[in-house]
């Protein structure tokens, strides 16, 4: 279905999504994910795809193959979360929301981690990330090319385009027009902001430099039986109004609407093979302290920069001695299977309160 | 310095000739609530008057931490001894009432709750945290004290410097990153300081806000519960108004 550009603009929210009705299904009073009516699927039955981790990769995979007829199980490490039951609102009490056990990080250059670095739970880590949703740069892709760092994309900003603007749809995006790389609109209007990003523009467009609020994945007004943000800023310690997207309100209410089980609480241990023809016959998981295997026909390991490499590294064999997709010895390696990214802001300081700073600035 | 310049981003210490910072002594006393050592910048803002306004569970987490403040069990008692002084340093906490830091940290490193993950060159952080208060006396002791907690203030604030600066060398600090140690107490200080109310009073912070949200967002504009600032108290009412400090009349 496309839309010409002004109705698209006329509508805004009123839009819906194709083939996701994720924000219709879920509860108009509760924020959990309704689950009564989600398959369960035998360990001896042989599902057509197990996806390890239900986050922005899996979980969204799941609700595309799901709604495509695929008998879909999906692993993940930590619990179904429900927002009402689960969350606090407070920095502090959050602590559970995070991948804690240990990681080492080492090296001649050593990444320093945060606390927050990766999820543990359905939605995975967009359920404490701030919700920050810009397109690449067209440019961005041939950062090899173009500027000698890092490596180009085998892919280019077109080929990732069409699903840019479907997930825009989907979580949705709020954000002012963009008017840089290829131009373009969001489908919510942008979010007011705060007296800092006030202060900031005001002095920004005095010299000369254009600013835009930046685009976020948080409904500005209702969106299906998601409320609207309450601009009470703790994004990053889960969203206990589900105004903030994340895989847990967007894609996975759809998908078990549509026959996939989303397995909570299920640590994915090593990805099993056939040893002669070398096909995948299923995932060897933790649950409740009991090994379990799920048969399928198909894997998909969707646990993020960390915790993907970590299980293709364990699940070695005799015909992968170097564990799954690494005879040469890539994965998890910084500059190969794993490319850290840059962060790029600024930060200053007012002379004064910022009320003046603003006033200053008119 | 008056207490009007704490408005103006002068106060701050690298915009200071010394480096220092400004006394606190020069904001208004808190007359609700309570803040570390009862320096109000909000002096009638007490964000625990708000806490009806906030959903059970969240109340239940935040109050927990007023009313049961968790006794030392994963320091010994002379580590707490150190680590207390050190944490009294770093946070500037120099009189009751002072946040329970290291009871907040302690009961962290006890219960396990860690950040996920830890520099190939360090130890696990609770190791790190009993290492960091050997090496505090061991540098307290370089410069002619019997430990850490028994040194001077001045001593204290040098040890604590060096330690900032990655400068601490000799016995545990030869084995011990310090500028790596030094992330990992900090991180753990400063999260377990600003988790507890009497911080957010200090620091007019609105608390969880949860379900009511905020509703005015521009700039100069606050929530009618919100505390406003008062920089610039008239001293000699606020002064008045401290009672046990109150100015002797002729």
């Amino acid at each position: 279905m496309t839309i010409p550009h002004n109705l698209r603009t006329l509508a805004r929210g009123a839009l819906r999504p194709p083939e996701n009705d994720s924000a219709f299904l879920l509860d108009v009073h509760r924020r959990a994910v309704p689950q009564a009516r989600m398959a369960r699927y035998d360990d001896a039955y042989p599902v057509d795809l197990v996806i390890v981790g239900a986050g922005a990769g899996g979980g969204t995979l799941a609700q595309r193959l799901a709604r495509r007829g695929w008998k879909v199980v999906v692993l993940d490490a930590g619990p179904f979360w429900d927002p009402d039951r689960d969350w606090v609102s407070d920095e502090a009490g959050a602590h559970k929301l995070y991948w804690t056990e240990e990681r080492v990080t080492g090296g001649t250059d050593p990444v320093e981690l945060g606390k927050n670095n990766s999820g543990r739970g359905v939605g995975g880590s967009m359920v404490h990330y701030a919700g920050y949703c810009p397109r690449f740069h067209p440019s961005d892709f041939e950062v090899g090319s173009r500027d000698g760092v890092g490596e180009d994309w085998p892919i280019s900003y077109q080929d990732l385009k069409p699903h840019y603007e479907r997930l825009e749809l989907e979580l949705p995006v709020a954000g002012e027009y963009w008017p840089w790389g290829d131009p373009h609109r969001y489908p919510h209007t942008p979010h007011p902001i705060a007296g800092g990003a006030d202060a900031a523009r005001g002095g920004a467009r005095k010299l000369g430099i254009e600013m835009r609020v930046g685009p976020v994945g948080i409904t500005n007004g209702a969106f299906g039986n998601r409320p609207h943000c309450i601009y009470r800023g703790f994004c990053l310690q889960g969203c206990k109004v589900n105004a903030k997207a994340s895989p847990l309100v967007t894609h996975i209410p759809d998908a078990i609407e549509h026959g996939a089980e989303i397995r909570a609480n299920c640590m994915a241990t090593r990805v099993e093979l056939d040893e002669t023809s070398g096909a995948v016959t299923g995932v060897r998981y933790l649950c409740d302290g009991h090994e379990r295997i799920q048969r399928a026909d198909a894997v998909v390991v969707a646990g993020y920069s960390i915790e993907t490499p970590r299980l293709l590294l364990n699940s070695t064999s005799a015909r992968f001695p170097h564990g799954l997709a690494n005879n040469n010895d890539q994965v998890g390696a910084a500059g190969g299977g794993t490319l850290p990214r840059g962060d790029a802001h600024v930060q200053g300081a007012t002379p004064g309160d910022l009320l003046r700073a603003v006033l200053r600035n008119r | 310095m008056s207490a009007r310049d704490f408005r103006e981003a002068a106060h701050l210490p690298n915009l200071r000739p010394d480096h220092e910072p400004a006394s606190p002594e020069e904001l208004p006393r808190q007359r609700n609530g309570v803040t570390p050592q009862m320096h109000g910048r909000y002096p009638d803002y007490n964000v625990l008057d708000e806490s009806g306004h906030w959903d059970e569970l969240t109340r239940r987490v935040v109050l927990g931490r007023l009313e049961r403040v968790p006794e030392i069990r994963f320091f010994t008692r002379e580590e707490a001894a150190t680590l207390g002084a050190f944490c009294d340093v770093l946070l500037a906490q120099d009189r009751e009432p002072k946040i329970p830091v290291l009871n907040m940290v302690d009961a962290k490193l006890f219960a396990g709750e860690l950040d996920g993950f830890h520099f190939a060159d360090m130890p696990d952080d609770r190791e790190t945290w009993r290492r960091v208060a050997a090496g505090l006396d061991a540098a307290a002791v370089q410069h002619g004290s019997i430990d850490f907690p028994g040194a001077g203030a001045e001593i204290q604030e040098r040890v604590v410097d060096a330690f900032a600066k990655g400068e601490l060398h000799g016995q545990v600090w030869d084995e011990l990153p310090p500028s790596k140690a030094w992330k990992v107490v900090t991180r753990g200080a400063l999260s377990a300081f600003y988790s507890h109310p009497w911080a957010w009073n200090e620091i007019g912070f609105g608390g969880p806000a949860y379900p009511r949200g905020y509703a005015r967002l521009g700039v100069g504009q606050r929530e009618n519960w919100e505390g406003a600032p008062a920089f610039e108290r008239d001293p000699v009412r606020d002064t008045q108004q401290r009672g046990e400090q109150e100015p002797v009349r002729p």
